[in-house]
């Protein structure tokens, strides 16, 4: 019985012309040819500029802003602090402890506490320059671990630690007891700056009546309409939000556009003049989020036999200067911190930690890369020191259909993980390589198997899972509409909440209303996010767009289908159970109308052919112990790693990656490479080169030339597969996609780095000068 | 100061401050916006311009430099309204995902095919490795870059 056959049917029909095939992205010859329009393109007469004044340190008292020189400039309009904000001075999107402006304490570098607006962006960042900052210095606190001791500097009063969730299932000490062998490492890893290629940028545009039309590079536009509206203290309805085509996001447009949207609302309701700030690239690294910095100590208990018995997971989370998105993060870190494998006593800890450092917020796995690091690490040690392939251990306690997670959540329905690794097993030919390589890679280093002594070779796996969109802790925001407009010549036009960002869902949800209204793809065009077309849809993140925006635009194409049907079956002399749409044209096989042509009809008689489709995330829980169904549904993956290690320079090259991925359905085959292959290289880039720097607060890699991520010359041969175990409440059977890419490649890496080398590493990124230190230790132990 | 140049085959004029660098001048003062920022210093490609055909940061040149050169930008490799044959293999391979980079890689990629028509996939990757691209792991921009040396890709008429 094939995967496909046995799910209970696709939700809507299994009739699928467009879904599955290599739709041409519809967003394509725009971008090839410089015609789509990002933020920084738009042109509007009369337009301001704005620039931002940072404090110039990281922990300070602020006791005044003097902007008089800056003020006197010829051409400078305006120069606002926090008491210029008619509403609320804040921009926290869980917690209410980020001011847009600070008004009384600085508490990063990244902390603007002015606003200039003047005729040319030049002008303002000059004017900028000339704004005096009145602060008393404070000690700072730059690291999670010591900001948790009881004499650390405050970073807020209500104390440093601000977030702990815990995840407590049977019974870990007997757990512990009843183990062959124990393995108890500590990992750690940094922060990782997203760089998308377009920086944030934003646009505002006040009217007349008192109301504000925002536009930005962005992942959440609802986000950013209740930030600006908070601030300028407006009624939703008065702030529209519309996303201009976006340059990446990975996590960094989620919250983070809402301050600069704000700031720039700020300066066009101050000056009633249209007002863009974009920042340059410096500023997007001191003032955008970043992937939290963690500590993980895991501890895992095996039998023998590589049954697991326990695991204890202790992880410290370096939150930065506010809450921002760390309880979302803390909690999927919490829930997954396991990895994949059913384990029948889990103690785990998550805190969340202030420091005077930058927000640590949403990236690409939003909390699990990092403790996938610790969890796929310590599993090869525990597969090493029972003598087992670590793709056996990994197959021995990988969940399925039946087991449970370590939230003691049963699972029912498409877990493809062990299909995942299947996969990249053979097609890796993982088998012969490893035995090659020395087999037992922590104990004798592999063997080159060519002449230059001095490269290794190695070979790695790291399999994961992700539950997809918000879960339990996010439930209020896990809605999505969509409506669905179609012309008299039957023509359509989707307006959505999602968002696109380069990941392709424009054309997803392209192919997805095509098959479900029975058009071609190219009747349809899906316009990019605007507030004001459909309810609040929650944010796009959590690798949840094309699930809920795809089941509105599914649920929006139901009821169009009934009304039009009817219409159908009228003229045509039909019941409306006989109406097919399939094709392009509506009816029975014997009897039928073009789309087209009744679309017309249904003009004629006055019926409308508009739509609203809506989808609500199902329950899912998370108890004081972290025991629930934490995640409607999880995406699994897993990635082998082939690379070549310089024992001589410490270099790792990464040769070939096999990427094997349980999509639930694929929608593009080509978009869905796509993204595996650029997250791939992300996981690269934490695994070899990544680690945004910074001293006493201050960014010292604040470009590409000190901030290094993966050229073309680093992308190794990537080899992706899918496996498609369909969710039955997913749009045709899909789950999500967007993060799982960039999640098992860095820990496949070191996987492999370790198993060319015999040494195990604990700390990321694997920069030359760790693995040549590591490569002399084991020389002189 | 006033300078003299060919863009995308036509004469263009304009006064410019002596500071200005020719990403200013083609997205300010001529309305190029085709030809993207991301660093401002040289560091992404995503501004790359061909200079009297050779490729460069336009965010490095200064505008006066430029004064009686020619200079092709995105915008110019379109013909009549058709999509160049570098452009349509981009859209073939799936190479465009948010599209900021995709400017500056198609142009290094013309000036790599001007000078070496049928590239191996290494000279491809290093002809384009001053061009970052966070979104596709680059193996579909390569993909492209080789469909266009082999000529066979779609001709497509744009969005005219």
């Amino acid at each position: 019985m094939s995967k496909r056959e046995i799910q209970d049917g696709p939700p809507e029909r299994d009739r699928t012309a467009a879904v599955g095939a290599p739709v041409k992205r519809v967003d394509a010859s725009d971008k090839v040819t410089g015609r789509a329009v990002y933020l920084d393109d738009m042109v509007m007469p009369g337009v301001l500029h704005a620039a931002l004044v940072f404090p110039g340190c990281a922990h300070a008292v602020l006791r005044g802003v003097d902007a008089s020189a800056a003020r006197s400039m010829a051409g400078v309009r305006s120069v606002l602090t926090a008491d210029d904000i008619p509403g609320e001075n804040q921009v926290g999107v869980i917690d209410t402890d980020q001011p847009l402006l600070p008004f009384d304490r600085i508490r990063y570098e990244g902390d603007a506490v002015a606003v200039v607006v003047a005729e040319t962006a030049v002008l303002a960042r000059e004017a900028a320059d000339a704004v005096s900052v009145d602060l008393t210095e404070l000690p700072g606190v730059f690291d999670a671990v010591r900001a948790m001791e009881p004499d650390a500097p405050l970073v807020h009063e209500s104390g440093n630690v601000f977030l702990h969730d815990k995840v407590r299932k049977g019974d870990v000490d007997a757990g512990f007891d009843a183990a062959d062998i124990i393995v108890e490492r500590e990992f750690r890893t940094h922060h990782q700056e997203h760089c998308y290629l377009e920086p944030l940028a934003a646009l505002a545009v006040p009217a007349d009546n008192g109301s504000m039309t925002v536009y930005g590079t962005m992942q959440c536009p609802f986000y950013v309409q209740k930030a600006v509206a908070d601030v300028l203290g407006l009624p939703l309805a008065s702030v529209r939000v519309i996303q201009t085509v976006t340059g990446g996001g990975f996590g960094g447009k989620e919250d983070v556009p809402s301050e600069i949207c704000a700031c720039a609302a700020l300066a066009a309701w101050k000056t009633g003049s249209a007002v863009k700030l974009v920042y340059s690239r410096e500023e997007d690294f001191l003032r955008s989020s970043k992937r939290h910095p963690m500590r993980v100590t895991f501890k895992l208990g095996a039998k023998r036999d590589g049954t697991f018995t326990a695991a204890k997971i202790r992880a410290v989370a370096d939150g930065g200067a506010y809450t921002t998105l760390s309880p979302v993060v803390v909690f999927r870190a919490a829930a997954h911190a396991t990895g994949p494998y059913e384990i029948p006593n889990v103690w785990t800890d998550v805190y969340g930690v202030y420091t005077n450092r930058q927000t640590a917020g949403a990236f690409r796995g939003f909390g699990q890369p990092q403790v996938i690091f610790a969890n796929e690490s310590v599993i090869d040690e525990v597969a090493d020191a029972i003598g087992m392939d670590p793709v056996d251990i990994r197959l021995k306690n990988c969940l399925d259909v039946g087991k449970r997670t370590a939230t003691n959540q049963l699972l029912t329905e498409s877990v493809g993980l062990r299909e995942t690794l299947e996969l990249a097993r053979e097609l890796s030919g993982w088998d012969g390589k490893r035995a090659a390589q020395g087999g037992r890679g922590g104990e004798q280093p592999g063997r080159a198997s060519d002449a230059r002594d001095h490269i290794k070779r190695g070979i790695g796996v790291g399999s994961i899972y992700y539950g997809v969109s918000l879960g339990a802790k996010g439930l209020a925001l896990d809605g999505s509409g969509a409506h669905i407009n179609v012309y008299r010549d039957g023509s359509v036009r989707i307006g959505v909440g999602g968002t696109e960002m380069g990941q392709g869902l424009l054309t997803v949800l392209a192919q997805i209303a095509a098959d479900s209204l029975g058009v071609p793809v190219g009747f349809v065009h899906v316009e990019r996010a605007d507030t004001s077309v459909v309810p609040d849809s929650g944010p796009s993140v959590a690798s949840r767009t094309t699930l809920m925006t795809g089941n509105a635009v599914i649920d929006a194409a139901r009821k169009l289908r009934t009304v039009m049907g009817e219409v159908a079956a009228d003229s045509l002399g039909l019941d409306p159970s006989e109406i097919e749409f399939d094709g392009g044209t509506v009816g029975s096989a014997e009897k039928n109308v073009t789309f087209a042509e009744l679309a017309e009809q249904c003009w004629v008689r006055n019926v409308s052919t508009a739509a609203d489709g809506w989808y609500a995330a199902p329950e899912s829980t998370f108890d004081e112990n972290g025991q629930g169904d934490a995640y409607a549904v999880y995406s699994y993956a897993t990635h082998v790693a082939e690379i070549e290690v310089d024992t001589e320079t410490g270099r790792v090259t990464v040769v070939r990656i096999t990427a094997a991925h349980d999509v639930g359905r694929v929608m593009n085959p080509v978009t869905l490479e796509g993204q595996i292959e650029g997250g791939v290289l992300q996981g690269i880039g934490m695994a070899l080169y990544e680690q945004m720097k910074s001293k006493g607060g201050a960014v010292v890699t604040p470009d590409f030339s000190t901030y290094i991520i993966p050229t073309a010359m680093d992308t190794p041969a990537i080899r992706t597969v899918f496996v498609e175990d369909p969710y039955s409440k997913g749009p045709f059977g899909a789950k999500g996609i967007g993060e799982t890419p960039a999640m098992p490649g860095a820990v496949a890496v070191a996987n492999a780095v370790s198993n060319a080398l015999g040494v195990r590493f604990h700390e990321l990124p694997l920069t030359p000068e760790r693995v040549r230190r590591a490569v002399s230790e084991r020389k002189n132990s | 100061m006033h300078i003299t140049l060919t863009v995308n085959g036509k004469q263009r004029e304009a006064d410019v401050p002596s500071a200005a660098t020719l990403v200013e001048l083609l997205r300010e003062h001529l309305g190029l916006v085709g030809t993207k920022v991301g660093c401002g210093h040289g560091e992404c490609g995503a501004c790359t311009v061909l200079l009297d055909g050779e490729p460069v940061n336009s965010c490095l040149v200064f505008a006066a430099q430029c004064d009686g050169r020619e200079v092709t930008t995105i915008e110019g490799l379109r013909r009549n309204g058709a999509l160049d044959r570098i452009q349509n293999a981009f859209v073939d391979a799936g190479a465009v995902q948010c599209g900021f980079c995709t400017p500056g890689m198609i142009m290094s990629a013309a000036a790599l095919l001007a000078s070496n028509p049928k590239p191996s996939r290494d000279e491809i990757e290093e002809a384009i490795s001053g061009n970052l691209c966070r979104c596709t792991g680059y193996v579909k921009i390569v993909d492209a870059v080789e469909l266009a040396s082999a000529g066979t890709v779609s001709d497509r008429a744009g969005s005219d």
